[in-house]
Parts: structure tokens; sequence; C-alpha cells
């Protein structure tokens, strides 16, 4: 049996009870001369997925690699995770995407990031190269 | 093994002053460039560590970026409505280069709405996406024709890249949760430096005129929004973040630090008191072996 117990909704309500003293005594005190860190907790519900958002997730997911971290600022995961995106995206939602970023791009003046659009022309020069 | 690269005599120096004040041991590349302003990278083994420094500011903060996993639902679905937010038919209808706010409209409602991605995901990605710098007054007057509140303010005409989309949620949560003993915010976009007493952060995010009610304390702050694993780790004082929390009642992971309330409370409020730290945390603990 596993041993997973749900958290209470105990913990939030004293996390909210605190920062409400640290506002009371600290924070809105015309005394106190710093200022004080607080964080606030969102909750939300695991609902299920449609079947096209389902999708897009399986075909995102498979196309990285098996639980790894993918940090946006090297330039290999940013890679990685930008064919990733749009290969899923055109496969399961939108087979034109590739050009209305283009039209975004160019026609609406609004700059892309330089690798997302180097990943993007790869992937119109591959299905180019691969329809002909 | 720590690599280093430099290309300037004065960078050593004050890169080394960086170094040994973070006592960063796990460095293992730094990068440099130069535009009008010094910048400098350490990028180290899990998380990077960016280090910033200007002409005229010799430290100015540290970034830890969060990360995106690969098998993560809530990474996916983050990526899945970014796309669909910029490829919308009806933005990409309405937008034009004399007109962005059909754009920053349809960015705003993908900040807002948390089940969407969390907080962490959806900033990184649309940072990931868009390198548009955007007028600040479409962002908030966007937010103001939605969720009206004359207490949130602006320094008009600043341009913002998609830190919009990590800051205007926080701001809204904070001003759910302290709304009524704020008179105003607001909103800098890093465009004003301040002076504070006993400051570390000299471009705050917001800055905040309390004044509670029966003339119990009138008083100006600064807060500035964290949205990675700094909020927890390397929090300077005031920071504001939000952490979204699963059905089950866990932090949805946007990195590879175990990131906990309790822990926030060990870790962070610099100004506090450790009697205060201390008495947290017993209840934490005693809550724990309760349960």
């Amino acid at each position: 049996m596993s041993q997973f117990k749900p958290r209470t909704d105990d913990d939030f309500l004293t996390h909210q009870r605190y920062q409400r003293y640290l506002w009371d005594k600290f924070q809105a005190n015309p005394s106190y001369n710093r200022s004080i860190s607080f964080i606030f907790d969102v909750h939300i519900e695991n609902i299920p997925l449609n079947l096209q958002t389902k999708a897009f997730a399986n075909t995102f997911s498979n196309s990285l690699s098996t639980a790894r971290l993918y940090n946006l600022d090297r330039p290999g995961d940013c890679r990685e995770i930008s064919y990733a995106m749009i290969r899923a995206y055109e496969k399961h939602i939108d087979p034109h995407f590739s050009a209305k970023i283009q039209y975004l791009h160019y026609q609406c003046g609004i700059t892309m990031n330089k690798r997302f659009l180097e990943a993007l022309v790869s992937i119109i020069k591959h299905d180019i190269i691969h329809l002909s | 093994m720590m690599v280093l690269s430099f290309t300037n005599k004065i960078s050593i120096k004050k890169f080394s002053l960086i170094k040994q004040s973070y006592k960063s041991s796990s460095i293992q590349e730094c990068s440099f460039s130069t535009v009008n302003t010094y910048h400098y990278s350490a990028f180290s083994t899990h998380n990077i560590f960016r280090f910033c420094l200007t002409r005229n500011i010799n430290l100015a903060h540290v970034i830890k970026r969060s990360m995106i996993n690969s098998r993560c639902l809530h990474a996916a679905k983050a990526a899945y409505y970014c796309l669909s937010t910029i490829s919308n038919d009806q933005v990409l209808h309405n937008t034009t280069k004399e007109n962005r706010k059909p754009l920053v409209n349809s960015l705003l409602d993908y900040a807002m709405n948390h089940e969407n991605g969390i907080i962490q995901h959806k900033s990184r990605l649309a940072n990931h996406v868009l390198n548009h710098q955007f007028s600040a007054n479409d962002f908030y007057e966007a937010y103001q024709a939605k969720w009206p509140n004359p207490k949130v303010t602006y320094v008009p005409d600043c341009q913002v890249k998609m830190h919009a989309v990590a800051e205007i949620p926080v701001l809204h949560q904070y001003h759910n949760t302290f709304g009524q003993d704020i008179n105003r915010t607001v909103s800098t976009f890093d465009s004003i430096k301040t002076e504070f007493p006993n400051q570390h952060q000299s471009n705050p995010d917001f800055l905040v005129y309390i004044d509670r009610a029966m003339g119990l304390g009138k008083r100006a702050t600064y807060q500035d929004e964290k949205a990675g694993g700094e909020m927890i780790k390397h929090s300077t004082r005031g920071s504001i973040g939000i952490l979204t929390f699963d059905s089950n009642g866990k932090v949805v992971p946007f990195t590879n630090e175990d990131l906990t309330l309790k822990k926030f409370y060990n870790t962070s409020h610099n100004g506090i008191t450790d009697g205060l730290k201390m008495m947290v945390f017993l209840t934490f603990l005693i809550k724990k072996f309760l349960d």
C-alpha cells in the first residue's frame, strides 16, 4: 500500500496566517525599515486533457529525452524544446503553424526568438526535402 | 573543473569579487559580453547562476532559472497554450504593425489563467518563443479592463518583454491578499532606481505604498517579483512569487530543487529575527509529527 499521504489544507492555512502576521507586524509597520518576502500559493486541479492536448503532450514528451530537466538558457536544450513544440503542434493541432509564425514575424512585425525561428526554418527545410 | 574566459582586464577583478561574494564553488563555465553594459554569465552544473554587472553598479543580482521536465504534463500544457496563444486565428487577424493589443490581450489571458500551466513554465516558454518588446501600457490597460483596480499603477511608456507574463499574475495575487492595506503599487519595469534603507534590490519591480485604515500606518516600500527557484533559495528581501500546488497538495516542479513552504520560512525573510524563523519552523515540524 502506498505510503503517500496528501497534505491537508491546514498547511496552507498556517502559511496564510503567518503571511498575514508578517504583513501586519512588519511589512505594514511604519517603524520597520526593510521589506518582507512573500509567497502566494495557487491551487490547480489535475483536469484531464482533451484529446488534442493529450496528443500534443504525448508527442511533445516523446520527442524529448526521458525524465530530463531542460534548461532554456542552454542553446542545445532550447533547440530540442523548439523542435518538440513545433513538431507536436503542427502534427496534432495546426498544420499551418509555420506559416502563421512567419506572418506574425514578417507582416505584423512581432520579433520572434532567434533560436525558435532557427528551429522553425530547419523544420520547413526538412519538410521541403522530404516532400520533394 | 572551473573554466573562465574574459576579454577585459577590469572584468577579471570585478568577477572575482562577485564570485567570492556568492561563494559559488560549482561554476563550470563563464562567458562575457559587452554592449552598453558589462554582462557576466556563470554556468553551474544543474541550474544557472547569472551574474550581471553594469558600469555603475558593482553587484546587481543573481538569477536562478526555472527548468522544464520532459515528462511534466504541466510543462506540455504550458507549451501547448503558449503556441495556441500566439497562433490563434482571431489574434492573427486583428494584430497589425500598428496595433499589437490583440496579441497582448491573448498573452495576458495566457498569463492569468493558472489552468494553462504554471507561471514559471509559461514565462520561460513565452520568453523562448517571443523576443518582442511590447508597450507596458498595452499590458496594463488590458489588465485594468478585465480586473479593474485603481491601486494598480505603472510607469507609463515603457517597453517590456515577456516579464509581464510573470509579473502581472504575481501582482494580482499580491493585491488579492493584502489589497485592503495597499494604497497604490507602481510597476517600474526596472526603469527606476530606488534607495530604501537596508535595500538589496536597487531596481525593484514594484513600489508599494501602504496606508492602513484608522491611521495605523503609512509606509512606502518595495517588492521584487521572483518566478524561479531563487524566490526561496536566493531570495533578496522583499521578493514575491507564486508556488503552484496540484490536486495532491504538492508543488508543481519547475526546478531540480525540492521546494516547500517550510524551506521558504527557513531560508528567506532575511529581515525577520531568528526567533520568528524558529517559531515558524517549529510549528511546521510539530504539524508534521501530528500528521
